[in-house]
């Protein structure tokens, strides 16, 4: 008897089991499991900490957990390509980031993936760019800076948080667009952007151009002074600083982003029913004040337009790789 | 100097009892994720990171500063008992801990190792909090240049840990150097020496290669001996407690080594482990009996411990003074800083000076809980010392397995790891010993980075390593301590053949 009772109870669970395994992907009852989200960068950095404040906001409008998992390396391509190989049946996700999403398969050709290979959801935050320079540089606008440039090529240095990232691509454009060679100036990398803040300090460089955020502090306390910012409007914060467009340079519009990206081939339900999810977390106050205090701009972008803007981005840099002969075969 | 009135601000903002009971939960956990290979600190703060969103600022920073403490503690547990590095910082601990634990001598060890962390953990949180204000910009001074010159000081610390051949030394060294080559190239981002691989782009993990390099090759020698003599008793005994003349002897130790690892804290970038190594070296290098170190000496795992645990304090000082964090785990205590508002950098110490007292405090108060919460670890050690081999070992190949890979989650990373292991064993064979192939394998990327960014900088000229008082010195001393090197193994091949001649 007891034996039967036992073989009853075994069977049922493996009949269970085995209906939970084979069941087809139902968007109806999605998600009915925990979600995986997955982060192609080190743990505490910035897009982690966007990702971990997404995760405890958003699960209560998903209705299931969400667990950051931390995958990195080659600047974000082995998370990626792990991700990507995920079923498209949502259950895994990723933190989209400009860096691992855009610049690393813009300049590397065998990264093993480009835009097409994944589903934009939605782009839940950006942050600006600023041009700095020391306090006590003799450069006070970007003309003084551009001019120098001019005179003296190949003298001034940057300091940059390594070739691909935002930052590099950043002077790159500037040059481009005021006419100047790719090697008018020196690029100098280093292992993050704070680091490249402290370069900039420190005299190794003369100029930078950074996050927003990483620029703060050291705009308030007086020791860099912002030439330019890549935002459309001035920061209500320095409405001294001048922005690129006004400045002539509409071109140099270059911005961080971050969202939630899928495998491709995600069911269009799901995708929609995170994109409402996003736009829902969004509207907490909770997220918002997190958000802006590690630095980003709330900025809401749907799944169309986040793939119009995520092509366009690659576009560009891609270009931009070719034009300097970084790109990586 | 310290400003008292502002101390005791921050007196009050520290002494609530759910501030301290978060630093109380952080060094537990801390502690458990020590004593965990695989599971590093970094890990540790990042799953408690989320919890501190929803916590004032102070217990939140009590409860990260807990765990950063902790666990740079805890790894050396396992480092001593089973030859394998719970977390990067204890690779220097193996290398007398181990010899020690299977001398008997577990319960020195690990008291050893726990003192000394307790009493470098004080001493150089004090520096961090008098002469805060001072060198505030301390980290700026150092620039490519200067940090070049502080690593090839630190590289001639193979000398110290080649053991009898400097020769043997180097070519262990050799293999660090052209492994930590693998991955990205730190200039132009391009990969190398991957061979097709996507994962070896993210180079070798220092877990995957310390695990491999330490734990695996001890498994293969220890187990032979066991199936050869059919002996599978174990150690059995974890040996006398340590005495407090005993402990109190080592003092010039705690110091030298304190001094060396606060130094390397206060650089960003360098972290804890070239700190041990630094602390190791600076042991022995000053000890009446170096002869033992590598052998089962007190003095190794005091050197090692007291070097990676002065990293604490000083690496908080270029995080909040400038925003620029010193290593990952310092950098996640900045994350959490920023959530609550708190920016760290140049104003911090102006908008909020109490609160930076506070976090220095805040660590004092984690130390202490370590110093007791790791008591107690060291009496649960002896399950380990009385399991026998044919079970002790088949777990610790488990743990290695399983610890590696949950680093990063990929297959990779255990194969290489047991690739490390077996070339490990083979070094083994030979004689050449393990240590510099680990120094070599941490200090090579930094080396890279900052000759290469250096000579970028200066646009290829070499006078920028003789440009700034401090590279002039710390590249003098490197040269001082590399001619010492020499001359000892010198004049200690000529004892040995005087010895064998006079048998």
């Amino acid at each position: 008897m007891r034996q039967t009772v036992k073989t009853r109870l075994l069977s049922t669970a493996i009949v269970a089991a085995a209906a939970i395994a084979t069941a087809p992907v139902m968007a109806g009852d999605y998600p009915n499991k925990p979600i995986k989200l997955v982060v192609a960068s080190g743990a505490g950095g910035s897009t982690d900490t966007a990702a971990r404040i997404m995760a405890i906001n958003i699960q209560d409008h998903i209705g299931q957990p969400i667990i950051v998992v931390n995958k990195k390396g080659a600047s974000g391509g082995i998370g990626i390509n792990y991700a990507l190989k995920a079923k498209p049946d949502g259950y895994m996700l990723m933190e989209g980031m400009i860096g691992g999403h855009v610049l690393h398969p813009a300049m590397n050709a065998s990264s093993g993936y480009t835009p097409a290979d994944y589903a934009p959801i939605a782009m839940t935050q950006m942050n600006p760019n600023v041009l700095v320079v020391k306090a006590d540089s003799p450069y006070k606008t970007l003309k003084d800076l551009l001019d120098a440039i001019k005179a003296n090529p190949g003298k001034l240095k940057f300091s940059h948080a390594g070739a691909g990232s935002i930052h590099f691509f950043g002077i790159h454009l500037l040059l481009k667009k005021a006419g100047l060679a790719k090697d008018a100036a020196v690029s100098i990398p280093y292992k993050g952007g704070k680091k490249s803040m402290a370069g900039l300090l420190r005299g190794e460089a003369q100029f930078h151009q950074t996050n927003l955020v990483s620029a703060i502090g050291f705009m308030e306390a007086g020791k860099v002074r912002a030439l330019a910012v890549t935002t459309k409007k001035r920061l209500k914060a320095f409405p001294d600083v001048p922005t690129y467009t006004e400045l002539g340079y509409p071109g140099v519009d270059i911005f961080g982003w971050r969202g939630v990206i899928g495998p491709k081939g995600l069911p269009k339900e799901i995708v929609d029913k995170w994109a409402k999810a996003v736009q829902d977390t969004m509207k907490r106050k909770g997220w918002k004040k997190m958000v802006k205090a590690v630095g980003d701009v709330p900025r809401y972008m749907g799944p169309e337009e986040f793939t119009k803007h995520i092509e366009n981005d690659f576009k560009r840099y891609r270009e931009m790789a070719e034009d300097l002969g970084i790109l990586v075969k | 100097m310290v400003d008292l009135d502002i101390l005791f601000q921050s007196l009050e903002l520290i002494l609530q009892w759910k501030v301290v009971a978060a630093c109380l939960a952080g060094v537990i956990w801390g502690m458990f994720v020590g004593v965990t290979p695989g599971l590093t600190g970094i890990m540790a703060v990042v799953i408690a990171l989320p919890l501190t969103f929803f916590m004032d600022p102070q217990s939140a920073i009590a409860l990260l500063l807990g765990i950063y403490v902790t666990a740079i503690y805890g790894g050396s547990v396992t480092a001593i008992m089973i030859a394998t590095p719970g977390t990067p910082n204890a690779a220097a601990t193996v290398l007398d801990g181990y010899p020690l634990a299977r001398q008997g001598k577990a319960r020195q060890a690990l008291e050893m190792a726990l003192y000394a962390s307790f009493t470098a953990g004080i001493l150089s949180t004090v520096v961090a909090l008098v002469i805060f204000p001072i060198v505030a910009n301390f980290a700026l001074e150092f620039g490519a240049a200067e940090v070049f010159a502080v690593i090839v000081f630190s590289i001639t610390i193979i000398a110290g840990v080649s053991g009898e051949s400097l020769l043997k030394g180097l070519i262990a060294a050799s293999f660090g150097f052209l492994i930590a080559m693998i991955g990205q190239d730190p200039i132009h981002g391009s990969s190398r020496f991957t061979f097709g691989v996507h994962d070896f782009q993210a180079g070798m993990h220092i877990l995957t290669l310390l695990v491999g390099l330490f734990t695996i090759p001890e498994i293969i020698v220890r187990g032979v001996e066991a199936y050869k003599s059919r002996d599978a008793v174990s150690v059995g005994d974890m040996g006398p407690r340590m005495t407090f003349r005993q402990f109190i002897s080592y003092w010039p130790t705690y110091l030298r080594s304190s001094a060396g690892g606060s130094l390397l804290g206060a650089l960003p970038g360098l972290g804890g482990s070239p700190a041990a190594f630094l602390g190791y070296f600076l042991a022995q290098r000053f000890s009446k009996k170096p002869e033992e170190f590598g052998e089962g000496s007190l003095e190794g795992v005091a050197g090692a411990e007291a070097g990676n645990n002065a990293v604490c304090g000083p690496a908080l000082v270029p995080m909040m003074s400038l925003g620029i964090p010193g290593d990952t785990t310092t950098a996640v205590l900045m994350g959490a800083l920023v959530i609550h508002g708190l920016n760290p950098g140049p104003m911090l110490f102006e908008s909020a000076p109490e609160f930076i007292y506070s976090v220095f405090l805040l660590l004092f108060v984690a130390l202490i809980f370590l110093f007791f919460v790791g008591t107690g670890v060291i009496r649960m050690a002896k399950w380990v010392v009385r399991m026998p081999t044919q079970i002790l070992f088949p777990v610790v190949l488990i743990l290695a397995t399983y610890g590696t890979y949950a680093v990063r989650g990929t297959m990779v990373d255990v194969i290489s790891m047991y690739a490390v292991g077996f070339l490990g064993f083979l070094l083994r064979i030979q004689k050449i010993p393990a240590a510099p192939f680990a120094i070599a394998f941490i200090l090579g990327p930094l080396f890279e980075n900052a000759l290469r960014k250096a000579l970028i900088i200066s646009g290829g000229s070499l006078d920028i390593f003789f440009s700034s008082k401090i590279s002039i010195t710390f590249l003098t001393l490197a040269a001082l301590s590399a001619g010492a090197s020499a001359y000892l193994h010198w004049r200690l091949k000529g004892t040995k053949a005087a010895k064998i001649i006079t048998d």
